[in-house]
């Protein structure tokens, strides 16, 4: 397994976050993380990352332990996309996907040519390489998130972790971005995404993983776990789910 | 398929905006940078009370290096070598270094508002300061505690912040204000029992900031310790690059945004407070000028980093001959950048609100 996370805690003060939260994952799966906001998920995710130490519990990449990784060993299996990206230095769209090339440079060095040459053809691939002299402040909330994808793909490590990645995007862009996961993970990655959106879970993920009060309470495949029961628990709201999709009862 | 394609454009705008920074452009602006920052040095050594024309400058700098027959008074090589000298060096590596710790520590803060005073040098050095000038210490003593001071204020910022994990940036802002605030606090106690007919008119004139007590043996200390401080810098250009994206973020990219905190605070604070302790508080400066710069070359430190060395270090040289030749009498030069400072730093944000 690429990613094992056994029986992981956490607590920010004295009230744990994450109460034994336990899976595993492989490459080139696309899993949606579920649950109810404050439930832990960000939390999670900075455990994997590196930025928050558990409490109890492991975490485990290509079965070594995230403890036993430097900064820059992690940086080369785990690339993060957050939420949105409100960058406050207008840097130009290549040279902040360069960014991600910066864990493969030496302490003192510049980006290289092959570096820039890189940032390119991953632009190119995302079909957004018209933007790479723009400005970052410059462009839609939607460029930016691919611009985000772009560096996060130049970092050449093979999970990708994304904080809600698309929940400040328009309709269509929220589902560009979604298939744009749908093929990383198709090509290898292991994608690992929060969302708040069962129903693009059903249309896109592979697996999806349920967390409530700190714990995952169900896990499988999206059309078995995304059930009237789960978004009752997760969401106090009652849904049928009819033909892959799904219809809330409002009062 | 283009997964974006190219909006429509009803702005006026053209659709691919102009590249953003093309580097020939950039080249050409730092290429006019250096052009005028020599300009200003050399002219700088020429006006003053007493006029020395530019070719004999030039002949008598020279001199130094090249054996030069001495076709200049006397009293004019004094004045250029002994009087003006350290005078424009000063100013022009004072300019140099808030400026350059303006803009990495803007960046590293992820904030165009703050400026090298924020972890609490400029107050810890004004309290050495003070108490120098209380103690009856004599110029080099004051220089000195004011750098201790300095120093140890973002020691204690730092120390402090440290325990502040959730969120470090934030942690050394916070720790910064409260330091300074009980810096300040000490300044004014000082001030309180400073005989007021000598030591405290000096204290008030020291905080206002000055160039005019520079010598000649004050450079083998300044200079030195501002490259010093300078070239890690200078060295970790793309990495201060990558640390303005936050810290959380910079850490999944790689980067050991801790240890690159600490040595970027440890080049800013030394070289500022290197400056400070000869020059006094010396406001806007850190502040102003990496926008402007930011303005003239873009956000890259490749760029950024000379531009605004050689803007701050012109700048400062310029404010100091205005410092001493506006009036009869000599205005503290603190007070001259916050008047250019302050209405210039204005404009800027009147007018990037206007393009918007």
């Amino acid at each position: 397994m690429s990613l094992s996370i056994e029986n992981l805690y956490f607590s920010y003060n004295s009230a744990p976050v994450l109460k034994g939260v336990s899976f595993s994952a492989d490459y080139g799966e696309l899993i949606y993380i579920l649950g109810p906001n404050g439930v832990g998920k960000s939390t999670l995710f900075r455990c994997i990352l590196g930025q928050l130490k558990s409490s109890r519990g492991n975490i485990l990449i290509s079965g070594k332990s995230i403890s036993d990784y430097s900064i820059a060993e992690l940086a080369k299996e785990v690339a993060y996309i957050p939420q949105s990206y409100k960058p406050t230095f207008n840097y130009s769209v290549l040279q902040t996907v360069t960014m991600g090339r910066t864990v493969y440079m030496p302490l003192f060095a510049s980006p290289s040519d092959s570096d820039y040459e890189k940032s390119r053809e991953v632009l190119e691939k995302l079909g957004i390489s018209d933007l790479a002299e723009r400005g970052v402040t410059e462009i839609s909330g939607g460029e930016r998130q691919l611009v985000l994808i772009a560096r996060a793909l130049v970092q050449d490590a093979k999970i990708l972790i994304m904080d809600e990645p698309t929940s400040n995007l328009d309709y269509g862009n929220q589902l560009r971005i979604q298939n744009k996961m749908r093929h990383l993970s198709e090509e290898g990655m292991l994608v690992i995404q929060s969302s708040h959106n069962p129903q693009n879970a059903l249309q896109f993920a592979d697996r999806v993983i349920a967390m409530y009060d700190g714990m995952n309470v169900a896990s499988g495949k999206p059309g078995e776990v995304i059930n009237p029961n789960l978004m009752e628990q997760l969401y106090s709201l009652k849904v049928e789910v009819r033909d892959g999709q799904l219809i809330p009862f409002l009062t | 398929m283009k997964l974006f394609p190219k909006k429509k454009d009803i702005s006026g705008r053209a659709a691919d905006a102009a590249d953003h920074f093309p580097k020939k452009k950039i080249h050409k602006r730092l290429l006019i940078l250096v052009g005028l920052f020599c300009l200003i040095f050399l002219i700088s050594f020429s006006i003053g009370r007493f006029f020395v024309p530019p070719s004999q400058v030039v002949r008598i700098l020279f001199s130094r290096v090249l054996p030069l027959q001495p076709i200049w008074e006397q009293n004019q090589e004094i004045v250029v070598l002994n009087v003006r000298f350290p005078r424009i060096i000063a100013a022009a590596l004072v300019g140099m270094s808030l400026s350059v710790a303006g803009s990495v520590y803007q960046g590293m803060f992820n904030n165009p508002m703050v400026s090298p005073k924020i972890l609490g040098s400029s107050a810890g050095a004004a309290f050495g300061a003070a108490l120098g000038i209380f103690m009856g210490m004599n110029g080099f003593g004051i220089s000195a505690a004011a750098f201790i001071t300095g120093t140890i204020a973002v020691f204690a910022t730092v120390s402090i912040a440290g325990r502040y994990r959730s969120n470090p940036t934030l942690g050394l802002i916070l720790a910064g204000i409260m330091i300074s605030t009980l810096f300040t606090a000490g300044t004014s106690f000082i001030k309180l029992v400073a005989d007021p007919t000598d030591e405290l008119p000096a204290i008030t004139y020291w905080l206002m900031g000055s160039l005019a007590g520079v010598r000649n043996s004050d450079l083998p200390f300044l200079v030195p310790t501002v490259f010093i401080s300078i070239i890690p810098l200078v060295l970790m250009r793309w990495r201060l690059n990558v640390i303005t994206v936050g810290d959380d973020e910079a850490r999944a990219l790689g980067v050991d945004t801790k240890k690159l905190r600490m040595i970027v605070i440890l080049c800013a604070t030394l070289m500022t407070a290197a400056c400070v302790a000869i020059s006094g508080l010396i406001g806007w400066v850190g502040l102003v000028i990496p926008h402007f710069s930011r303005k003239l070359v873009g956000c890259d430190y490749s760029y950024l980093l000379p531009a605004s060395m050689l803007v701050g270090g012109g700048f400062l040289i310029f404010v100091d001959d205005l410092a001493r030749t506006a009036t009869t009498v000599e205005i503290p030069i603190g007070i001259l950048t916050a008047f250019v400072g302050a209405p210039f730093f204005l404009y800027m944000i009147v007018e990037k609100g206007g393009n918007k």
